[in-house]
């Protein structure tokens, strides 16, 4: 009797893994996607984010799961050639994860570690991304707009875009670990990587 | 309790049953248990009693006494009378010579007091070669000398051979007296009538009166015991200390019990049982007290009544299996068995 009640438990048991994201190569910094110039010299694409008062910083966060085919490499050309050889689609789980975050504008430039500890906090308060993830392969991107995150469901503006950074393609079960998110992109000048990124999986 | 009856009836359901249950009377010596008539699948038990003998009603007493009034009042005819409703040969073949001689004595004084002296005289004669002693009452001078003088000379007499046959190794009595050897023997007797009888257990005790010399030979066939005669003797060896279950014990209590098929179950400090069929012992067993179900189920495997179930007719056996395959089954899917695994992503404090 005994033994079969373990083998009933064992047969409805389920592992919870947790898996968290990093929006930079460490903990406490942002991935260069994130800080990107319009133009080169230009000012940050952040800049678009200020209030009308110039007095605080608003941006949303979107957080997507690209589901991929197979199990492509983490190079952009890799990216591509597998969306074109099968569907690459962003997984609904079950609502799109968008964050909104305020902070004052004075800690820009000087005091990021604050920043990127507020942006943390308030991805932490928002919840989890999904419950669970999907069993594939999948890329995690995350956006980040001016707009609201109404707004930018709604109709995204390409011009209030603030940053964007994905992760390599992982198989979420099997990560242990976090995942930083980057952009691959040698210099500051990367709006539009940034686009790109933004617009992933469709390249039009 | 619970438990056993399960086991039971899951042998019951396994092992192969007879069509009809058979009959085994079970006789219990000591304290009895409780024992359903199906509480072993395949046989009909039944609890059996030993008859009981009705206790014998003495009557020759009272007829030797009223014929002693009639005697002591002068009425001849009266004590003839009453003196013919016993049997002085049935009393003698039962070892009664005290009432046989005072019978006798007083058939004798009664025909003498009726002036029948040739009567008188012959049964004189043969209260002398029964080998009879006088009682102590009084019948009369006249007739105690004339019996007195047919004992002398009856004791003249020479004796002559009786040869006795019957059951080897029964019990004689000898007009009352035991014999100074079993059947079939040869004994040395004065001329005269004389009741030899003849005992043996299995048997009804039985008699015959011989005249000497004119027989030479007497054989005597006993009937085969009556329940209640079969029961009185196996008592009766109980009582003189022999073992209730050797042959002779088995076959007076298949006697006793007219069952053709019996478990005989005796408690002391474990419970002893004996499976007897046809009166022949068939097999025997031992179980602690409380445990007669399971005895009685043993003695019919071992006596050959059920068919002992086999290895894969066991509830054990499929319960071992069933246990066995379940702890194999067990071990694969815990060594095999991945869980699912739910991942939840997101940033976390």
């Amino acid at each position: 009797m005994k033994l079969a009640i373990l083998l009933v438990v064992l047969v409805g048991c389920e592992q919870t893994h947790r898996v968290s994201i990093q929006l930079g190569p460490t903990p406490d910094t942002l991935s260069q996607g994130f800080l990107c110039r319009e133009s080169p010299g230009g000012p940050f694409m952040v800049t678009d984010a200020l209030s009308a008062d110039r007095t605080k910083y608003e941006i949303s966060v979107l957080i997507d799961l690209v589901e991929l085919p197979g199990f492509p490499g983490c190079r952009g050309e890799e990216l591509v050639a597998a969306c074109n050889n099968g569907p690459c689609t962003i997984a609904r789980t079950p609502t799109r994860f968008c964050a909104s975050i305020t902070f004052d504008a004075d800690l820009v430039p000087d005091n990021s570690e604050a920043v990127v500890g507020l942006i943390n906090e308030a991805l932490a308060e928002a919840g989890p991304v999904t419950r669970d993830a999907p069993d594939g392969t999948v890329v995690i991107r995350a956006i980040a707009t001016a707009q609201t995150c109404s707004e930018f469901e709604a109709n995204p503006i390409v011009d209030q875009l603030v940053g964007c950074a994905h992760s390599c393609p992982v198989q979420l079960d099997a990560v242990d670990g976090p995942i930083a998110l980057s952009l691959d992109t040698l210099d500051d000048n990367c709006r539009g990587i940034v686009e790109a990124c933004a617009r992933f999986p469709d390249f039009d | 309790m619970v438990a056993r009856a399960f086991v039971l009836l899951v042998v019951a359901a396994c092992a192969p049953m007879p069509k009809h249950p058979i009959a085994v009377g079970v006789l219990f010596d000591g304290e009895r248990e409780s024992l359903p008539s199906r509480a072993v699948p395949g046989l009909e038990l039944q609890t059996i009693e030993l008859p009981v003998p009705a206790p014998p009603v003495d009557h020759v007493t009272s007829v030797l006494a009223s014929a002693r009034s009639a005697f002591g009042a002068g009425q001849s005819d009266q004590c003839r009378k009453t003196l013919r409703t016993l049997g002085v040969d049935q009393l003698l073949a039962v070892g009664n010579r005290a009432a046989a001689a005072r019978a006798l004595t007083l058939e004798a004084g009664c025909a003498f007091l009726a002036n029948a002296r040739d009567e008188a005289r012959a049964i004189a004669e043969r209260f002398a070669a029964f080998g009879l002693e006088l009682p102590s009452q009084a019948v009369g001078f006249e007739v105690e000398q004339m019996i007195g003088d047919a004992i002398e000379a009856a004791n003249k007499q020479p004796r002559h051979p009786l040869a006795i046959r019957g059951e080897a190794g029964a019990r004689l009595l000898v007009d009352g007296l035991p014999a100074s050897c079993l059947a079939p023997c040869t004994v040395q007797l004065a001329p005269g009538h004389h009741v030899i009888a003849l005992e043996a257990d299995g048997y009804e005790p039985t008699s015959r009166t011989v005249r000497v010399p004119d027989e030479k030979e007497v054989v005597i066939d006993p009937q085969r015991a009556s329940a209640e005669r079969a029961a009185f003797q196996w008592r009766a060896r109980v009582g003189r200390g022999l073992p209730p279950t050797d042959p002779t014990g088995i076959a007076l209590l298949g006697l006793a019990t007219r069952q053709p098929r019996l478990a005989y179950l005796q408690a002391g400090k474990q419970l002893a049982g004996l499976l007897i069929v046809d009166g022949a012992q068939r097999a025997t067993g031992t179980r602690e007290r409380g445990g007669g179900t399971m005895l009685v189920r043993e003695l019919a495997y071992d006596g050959g009544l059920l068919q002992r179930p086999r290895i894969w007719q066991r509830p054990w056996f499929w319960i071992a299996v069933a246990g066995a395959t379940l702890a194999v089954s067990g071990a694969i899917i815990y060594v095999t068995y991945e869980p699912e695994v739910r991942t939840v992503l997101g940033v976390f404090r």
